[in-house]
């Protein structure tokens, strides 16, 4: 048996002093592809961000990527993000340089030096979300799709256990949506494990899989058609 | 080992933290740089893109601190014992810039400055502060040594403790390194000067930058007064001291009243004098001094 990718257990997850969550008991096997939904303010954030090392666990147990996240020290934070690819709403990604070199930059960061193999990795990653043609261009000349997209590469470059979306396609449009999530998919089919927070509930009918919901500061698992 | 912390308002500091990125990791020192927005109303979207970086992290203040609170904020939030603090604007040209600060290190001073330097040419409206800085600060590490507590703070690398036991007025005003200067000389802190400068890019127009030295001034006597920092620190104060000797405290601003115009036309001009410049200074140092 593999180890779950991500289980909590009884965790609450506060932000500040503030209790957001309690009783939170999630599991997350390789290979899933899991949605977390909730209106905004419901916790969903918080939840994304205790995962990924903002906010700190400090009630209940938690292990993500089999890093511990009770009692995780800040040091050991660059460590778990290696770990993890996390993609954001806003996509960020640099502006003052092209797509590969925002590749680039993070290979670097992460204690790549071979250029023949980074550049081998970059090309790997752009061809994997199709846009293997857009390597030269920068962000801006890019539509918010195609940039989410190159945001997803970034996060496929250390070759993640987990990844992180934290409402990847809150800054599209519908059909933009729907292509960005194709590749999700696509991704997931080749055997990343996804954890994707979204409030897109279109998505969710278009492309059914296991759901949590944050509603009144609890986590719970929701079967598709009560959505 | 090094935290690398840039207080930052309403300024892109893309540049500025991708070229420290590319240097530490050149230099395969342990780090993190956490930028702290003061409140900024603009370019946080793009400073936040910085984030999805590795051993990147943002703070933000809801309300505007000021640098020097938000300095502490940041040092707080630090996990290192070496603080390089650096002012948002400001741009890195030397590609040795984070190695001459690590080589300076085993020096054992609890504070390296590595200084400041301008471009060549002054920005059009900016002549005085251009002037100002590159007369006044730009200067080579040996000259600077001759009175080594006097720093300027947009650059420095500095041992935590160190930091939180100098650092210790966090209000919103403008011309604080004189305080904190005063502090190091006060706690006989030992402080080594490198040259090893920045670019220093943010440069205000003439007539902004001559109303902030004046609020500069203000700063001074206020803390004159509470006692955190002496009555002859600075060269200003000094200047004033020496009036004063020679009685001629009373009559200056007379004196100046004649010229106040002039002085002033010459100042905001594209051809500003600086000697003329500190006699305003000086002036606005004892009127406000009477009246406060």
């Amino acid at each position: 048996m593999s180890q779950p990718v991500l289980q909590l257990s009884h965790a609450a997850i506060y932000q500040r002093e503030n209790l957001i969550l309690s009783e939170v008991n999630v599991t997350i096997e390789p290979g899933d592809f899991v949605y977390l939904i909730g209106k905004t303010g419901s916790g969903k954030s918080s939840f994304m961000k205790t995962l990924y090392g903002d906010l700190p666990l400090t009630e209940g147990k938690g292990n993500i990527v089999g890093v511990d996240l009770n009692g995780l020290k800040e040091k050991n934070i660059p460590f778990l993000r290696r770990k993890l690819g996390v993609v954001f709403q806003d996509f960020k990604l640099l502006n003052d340089r092209t797509v590969i070199d925002n590749l680039k930059f993070v290979l670097k960061a992460t204690g790549w030096k071979d250029k023949t193999a980074m550049e081998a990795k970059i090309d790997a990653v752009l061809d994997k979300v199709g846009m293997k043609s857009k390597g030269f261009k920068y962000p801006y000349q890019l539509s918010g799709g195609e940039q989410q997209r190159i945001a997803i590469a970034r996060a496929l470059l250390n070759d993640p256990e987990l990844i992180l979306a934290d409402e990847p396609t809150g800054n599209l449009d519908p059909q933009t949506s729907v292509e960005v999530m194709e590749v999700l998919q696509e991704i997931n089919k080749n055997g990343n494990t996804i954890l994707m927070a979204t409030h897109d509930y279109a998505l969710l009918l278009k492309y059914p899989s296991k759901t949590l919901k944050c509603d009144g500061n609890k986590v719970f698992e929701v079967v598709q058609k009560t959505v | 080992m090094l935290s690398i912390l840039i207080p930052t308002y309403n300024t892109d500091i893309t540049a500025l933290v991708t070229s420290l990125l590319d240097q530490t990791r050149e230099a395969g020192v342990v780090y993190e740089l956490i930028f702290c927005e003061d409140a900024s109303t603009s370019y946080q979207e793009q400073n936040s893109a910085l984030t999805a970086q590795p051993y990147v992290r943002a703070l933000i203040n809801k309300t505007n601190l000021g640098r020097t609170a938000t300095r502490s904020k940041l040092a707080k939030n630090a996990q290192y014992d070496w603080l390089l603090f650096l002012d948002a604007d400001v741009l890195i040209e030397n590609d040795q810039f984070i190695k001459n600060y690590l080589t300076a290190l085993p020096s054992g001073d609890s504070i390296i400055v590595g200084g400041t330097s301008y471009v060549d040419i002054p920005p059009k409206n900016k002549e005085l502060r251009w002037k100002y800085g590159i007369k006044r600060e730009a200067k080579n590490a040996e000259i600077r040594m001759e009175n080594p507590s006097y720093i300027i703070s947009q650059n420095i690398l500095v041992k935590k403790e160190v930091f939180f036991s100098l650092n210790i007025v966090e209000s919103r005003r403008y011309g604080l390194d004189n305080i904190f200067s005063y502090q190091i000389y006060h706690q006989k802190i030992n402080v080594l000067h490198i040259d090893n400068p920045i670019v220093h890019t943010g440069l205000e127009e003439n007539l902004i930058f001559l109303d902030k030295s004046l609020q500069a001034i203000d700063t001074l006597i206020h803390y004159e007064r509470s006692g955190s920092v002496s009555r002859d620190f600075t060269s200003l104060q000094q200047a004033y001291q020496k009036l004063k000797k020679l009685r001629l405290d009373f009559v200056y601003p007379t004196i100046f009243s004649l010229f106040k115009l002039g002085i002033q036309n010459n100042i905001v001009s594209n051809r500003p004098s600086l000697f003329l410049f500190d006699l305003f200074r000086l002036n606005y140092y004892i009127k406000s001094r009477k009246n406060a």
